[in-house]
């Protein structure tokens, strides 16, 4: 995926041009947007032996509207982003900022994992995914024998 | 952040918290009379919410926590977490007894119901 991104100059043009108008905007209101710089969703995602967390930032999402799927060393991350009030007509929108549509993020773990042991919370807007690593993938201490 | 916060900065006078401080990404709209303001505020509980509104101000602020994954390497990281700040000026005139906010799945919504006043008087033009 990191190889697909390079390949494509455009990309890279794409994410300085973001970069300089989020600095710009920082530097015209002395505050930072909320991660505007990022995909959406943003993901932080930690490591160990044993497991994978990932945590990502979907605020305002109906926890039924992510879809979750991970298999061997992957995980995509998709849904929706949706229009706030059913009754659309009747509203005048001021400012909007806060984007609408699909969204899709995929990822390559480091390992293997089990993938019916992954669980997901939906807690302040915020998913925590936590993905064992598969039983076979973990590495094995070997003892060695004194003859 | 308005222009009064940043010269009150200036003069010396410090936030209380630390960490970064963001603009939560907001939709402001209006349906029957009524002013809504969302505001984005992923991993913020209700209880770290504040709302005020005073002289045509609105301000929010809310502080989001998390904890720290333990024993864990970091792997990716594309945001960070802190608090979040945001001030409006809303020029048409509320009714304050009625404004209520509402904290749901990182999403705080603020309803602004418009104050009641009778309707304009038409005047009559009168010939001269």
């Amino acid at each position: 995926m990191r190889k697909d991104y390079y390949l494509n100059p455009w990309n890279e043009m794409d994410r300085l041009f973001k970069e300089m108008n989020h600095l710009y905007r920082q530097f015209q209101t002395g505050t930072p947007y909320a991660k505007e710089n990022s995909e959406f969703p943003p993901i932080n995602m930690w490591s160990n032996e044993e497991k994978i967390t990932i945590k990502a930032e979907v605020p305002g999402i109906d926890p039924e509207c992510i879809s979750i799927k991970a298999m061997d060393d992957t995980i995509s991350i998709s849904g929706e982003r949706k229009e706030l009030d059913a009754e659309k007509e009747a509203l005048t929108y001021h400012r909007k900022e806060r984007p609408i549509g699909g969204f899709k993020r995929m990822f390559k773990l480091p390992y293997k994992i089990d993938a019916d042991k992954v669980e997901a919370k939906y807690e302040k807007g915020v998913l925590r995914i936590v993905l064992p690593r598969s039983e076979q993938d973990k590495p094995k201490s070997i003892k060695v024998l004194v003859s | 952040m308005t222009n009064e916060v940043k010269q009150k900065e200036m003069q010396g006078i410090e936030r209380t918290h630390s960490g970064p401080t963001y603009l939560p990404l907001v939709d402001i709209y209006e349906k029957e009379g009524t002013l809504f303001v969302v505001a984005e505020m992923p991993g913020v509980d209700e209880k770290n919410v504040e709302v005020n509104f005073e002289k045509g101000v609105l301000t929010v602020r809310g502080q989001a926590e998390e904890k720290p994954e333990e024993g864990m390497n970091w792997l990716l990281k594309e945001y960070n977490v802190g608090n979040y700040e945001r001030t409006f000026s809303v020029a048409e005139s509320i009714d304050i007894e009625r404004v209520e906010a509402k904290m749901k799945n990182g999403l705080l919504t603020i309803t602004l119901p418009r104050s009641r006043r009778p309707d304009a008087k038409k005047i009559q033009v009168n010939m001269g």
